[in-house]
């Protein structure tokens, strides 16, 4: 048996202590609001102190003497430099958005915080350093370049490839495959590489990679040279005439009439999902004389390959109106109807308000 | 044992003593167990807090991916919210994000939200073919706008629910990611940025939920949020308490033990196909969100398959909190309904062979510390005051357990309230924090024992089978400025 006594007095402490822990609790609360308040005031200041600076660099009307940039106002004046250089492209606000960070000495703030714990200020400095073309960067946007965060890792590439394009290209095409890395945001930043370097770095991949990593190649290629992916693919294909993923990939970018056997040829192939990138290639390269192949596509039974030759059908160069309209009578199946009455109607062709949206079961 | 709290002169020291004793005691440890679970999810907040929050990575995502991200369907169901559904619309097409449409879900209601939408976004009917991947009521029609290519807006008969709208919409969807939330909830612009983040960063992410708060005593004006405030009503006070400590450490802490098993149905992001896989939301269930957050545990730890469910603090969605007694016991007799739905009907998942921290803990939880509690504290409130009427209970003590209680809870809401200082800070003004505090300290005395009264109501429901019905919910649109009601 315990003391009443003293039993009472332990949970009257433990009850004060919980109080005084809320007080404390909300103290603390308030503090770090005033301390918050302070510093969204201070980001105010910062913001309409340098801001007018930044929009008069764009323009190149930069004062003779700009007031010192201190340490407190640098990571608020490089979000703006940043906004601005992202916003407004062109050679006369670059170079002047360049000369203000170098008046600024902006680098010896950026520099010293890409060895922060903090992401978000490492993440700037990078992106902002790597604007700056400072190759004193480099090793830290190397290092990041096999970052697990794909954030970093990708804001790195981006600093790599504007600081040293030469080396930069090689080491991402080496880490191509990163599934954080998309395909087309990789093409967009590759091409601040110099046509020749890119050339002999993608050269050597089309040479030499195996047919699993192509894929994201052919993706890179045709974000990077639209005009040029035929050539490329055909120098692919020959590489791996039968892979079904490369010829499948192949397809669904290449709008060369080159690649309308190839459709033809794989509008009749076992796999599903390759028979219906042949039929979508149809849609782009073939002719009226393909309508044959998408209509009895469209009368297929699988939901995915109707949809698919549908919309190829409507796309077909020289089909008039009124034979599009009939088509609607030779169609067997409901499903086939809905997909044409769609495709129909995106080409303006329908106007019959009460042809709404029909579903069907999966 | 407990003698110091009980008065054994008046009970004897006879079985009957123990036998009080022992009850109390559990009640005790009951309410211990309760706190240091909350406490440790609290502590696991506190840890990670400051790591995952508005430290403005997200807003450097455009820069570093530009529009290569994931395009996102939002799904937005609307049954009878004429006041609400242009105010909703406009606010959801500004948002900050490259690729997104958005699908107004009209739910077969008879008011003229239709027709509202029809006028003010030039909707016009579709011929639009999409298959029936999840089960749904028909669909009569699909609109598109003529002003604003990425809103859809469709016409469908009313299936009894919002998860039978949120199937609707997604087999009308057309990106790999949806977001569903309520026609009633406002999304912060750059919500979609951040809560999309986390499927950039973690590759088996299928779900991300995001933080809800109450939108009552803001100022939306032309679809943006344009002040933040507390609530007058002392209710929809509560309910912002509610909120910050469910959000704040309650499902940050579970995220971050890769055991969340709840993503409010006012805001979430899913992947599309994965959803589709385990057959969409179950329209039946009250629970609907729940419920699609634990079979999607389920089908992945059955399947032994590779998955994230994740809680992002960040994107923040403010939703309406129901001001009316009336409203919010409905409200919350369906979530515990709901709760016991979900519990009931997914509990080979406790203590699984295999179902990790989601099967041995966080299932657990919900069902000791989340679904029982309604009985236990009605329970022990009962026990508590019949004790006291046949004077076996020291009032002194009593008294001071009591403040002990309020104590406990009171600690846990200024812990959830320092927690918002410490990462996102959203109301501005130095006496919300202070009026949050009273607030915290008066729920206790009177509206956590309604709560558990109401939640109790919910699990008598729940046994008996009572038919459940989603009813008319009263909204509170005050926070809507006049500019954008009359729009």
């Amino acid at each position: 048996m315990t003391d009443p006594g003293s039993s009472l007095l332990s949970i009257t402490v433990i009850t004060v202590v919980l109080f005084a822990g809320c007080v404390v609790c909300l103290m603390v609360s308030l503090f770090l609001r005033h301390r918050r308040l302070a510093r969204e005031r201070h980001a105010r200041y910062v913001d309409e102190k340098w801001r007018p600076f930044c929009f008069a660099a764009m323009v190149n009307d930069l004062p003779a003497d700009l007031p010192p940039l201190t340490a407190s106002e640098a990571r608020v004046v490089t979000d703006i430099w940043l906004d601005c250089v992202e916003r407004i492209r062109g050679f006369e606000s670059t170079h002047g958005l360049g000369t203000l960070a170098t008046r600024l000495r902006l680098h010896d703030h950026l520099l010293p915080k890409l060895k922060s714990h903090d992401t978000d200020l490492k993440l700037q400095a990078l992106l902002a350093l790597g604007a700056m073309r400072d190759s004193r960067a480099l090793p830290l946007a190397t290092a990041m370049l096999d970052s697990d965060y794909p954030l970093m890792s990708l804001t790195a590439a981006k600093a790599l490839l504007e600081i040293d394009p030469h080396n930069g290209s090689r080491m991402i095409m080496e880490r191509l495959d990163n599934p954080g890395w998309p395909a087309r945001r990789l093409g967009q930043l590759l091409k601040l590489v110099p046509a020749k370097i890119l050339h002999g770095v993608l050269q050597a991949a089309i040479e030499t990679w195996p047919a699993k990593r192509m894929n994201k190649l052919l993706e890179l290629t045709h974000t990077l040279a639209e005009s040029e992916f035929h050539q490329v693919a055909n120098r692919i294909m020959q590489r791996f005439p039968d892979d079904p993923g490369v010829l499948g990939c192949i397809l669904t970018l290449d709008d060369d009439p080159g690649v309308h056997d190839l459709a033809i040829r794989l509008s009749q192939h076992p796999y599903p999902a390759l028979r219906q990138t042949a039929l979508a290639a149809l849609g782009r390269v073939g002719t009226l004389r393909d309508r044959d192949i998408l209509l009895a596509a469209l009368n297929d039974g699988d939901w995915k390959q109707q949809q698919t030759a549908a919309r190829a059908l409507a796309q077909l160069p020289g089909l008039r109106p009124d034979a599009a309209l009939e088509m609607l009578n030779v169609l067997r199946q409901e499903t086939a109807c809905q997909h044409w009455r769609e495709a129909l109607f995106l080409k303006g062709w329908l106007h019959d308000p009460v042809s709404v949206s029909s579903g069907v079961p999966s | 044992m407990s003698d110091w709290l009980l008065s054994p002169a008046s009970m004897g020291s006879g079985p009957m003593a123990v036998l009080v004793s022992l009850i109390y005691l559990f009640f005790l440890l009951y309410q211990l167990v309760v706190f240091g679970s909350y406490m440790g999810l609290n502590l696991i907040a506190f840890s990670v807090v400051r790591r995952v929050t508005r430290g403005g990575r997200e807003m450097h995502l455009p820069r570093v991916y530009d529009a290569a991200l994931p395009g996102v369907s939002i799904l937005l169901t609307a049954y009878n919210e004429e006041k609400l559904i242009a105010t909703s619309v406009r606010s959801l097409l500004q948002l900050n994000y490259p690729q997104f449409e958005l699908i107004v879900i009209h739910d077969g209601g008879d008011d003229d939200t239709i027709g509202i939408m029809i006028r003010e976004f030039a909707m016009e009917p579709f011929p639009m073919t999409f298959r029936y991947e999840v089960p749904c009521a028909p669909i009569k029609a699909v609109y598109r706008s003529l002003r604003f290519p990425n809103l859809v807006l469709i016409d469908k008969v009313n299936g009894g629910g919002k998860a039978d709208a949120n199937n609707a919409g997604i087999n009308v969807a057309k990106y790999p990611l949806y977001c569903g939330m309520d026609a009633d909830s406002v999304l912060e612009r750059d919500s979609l940025l951040r809560v999309v983040r986390i499927f950039l960063e973690r590759e088996d992410t299928i779900a991300a939920g995001g933080t809800v708060r109450i939108v009552n005593g803001c100022r939306v004006r032309h679809g943006q949020l344009a002040s933040i405030g507390l609530p007058e009503s002392p209710l929809a006070k509560m309910q912002v308490l509610e909120y910050m400590r469910a959000f704040l450490f309650g499902r940050l802490g579970w995220s971050r033990l890769d055991a969340l098993l709840i993503i409010s149905g006012a805001f979430g992001v899913f992947k599309r196909d994965t959803v589709i896989d385990v057959g969409g939301y179950k329209s039946s269930s009250l629970g609907e969100d729940m419920e699609l957050v634990v079979r999607l545990h389920r089908h992945h730890i059955e399947n032994r398959l590779p998955y994230h469910i994740n809680f992002v603090p960040d994107p923040v969605c403010w939703t309406d909190a129901p001001e009316d007694l009336a409203t919010l016991r409905k409200q919350r007799i369906r979530w515990q309904r709901g709760l016991l739905e979900v519990l009931s009907e997914h509990r080979s998942l406790c203590f699984r062979p295999g179902s990790g921290t989601v099967g041995w803990v966080a299932f657990p939880f919900m069902i000791v510390v989340e679904a029982m509690s309604p009985v236990l504290e009605i329970l022990g409130l009962i026990f508590t005051l019949s004790l006291y009427f046949f004077g076996f209970l020291d009032p002194r003590a009593a008294m001071m357990f009591f403040m002990a209680t309020i104590g406990l809870g009171l600690v846990l809401s200024c812990s959830s309230i320092l927690l918002e200082e410490r990462s996102f800070h959203v109301y501005p003004r130095f006496t919300d924090s202070i009026m949050l505090f009273l607030w915290a300290v008066l729920e206790n005395v009177g509206y956590r024992q309604l709560m558990s009264w109401w939640r109790l109501v919910g699990t008598w429901h729940w046994l008996v089978n009572k038919k459940a019905s989603w009813g008319v919910m009263t909204r509170n649109t005050s926070w809507v400025t006049e500019n954008s009601q009359r729009a």
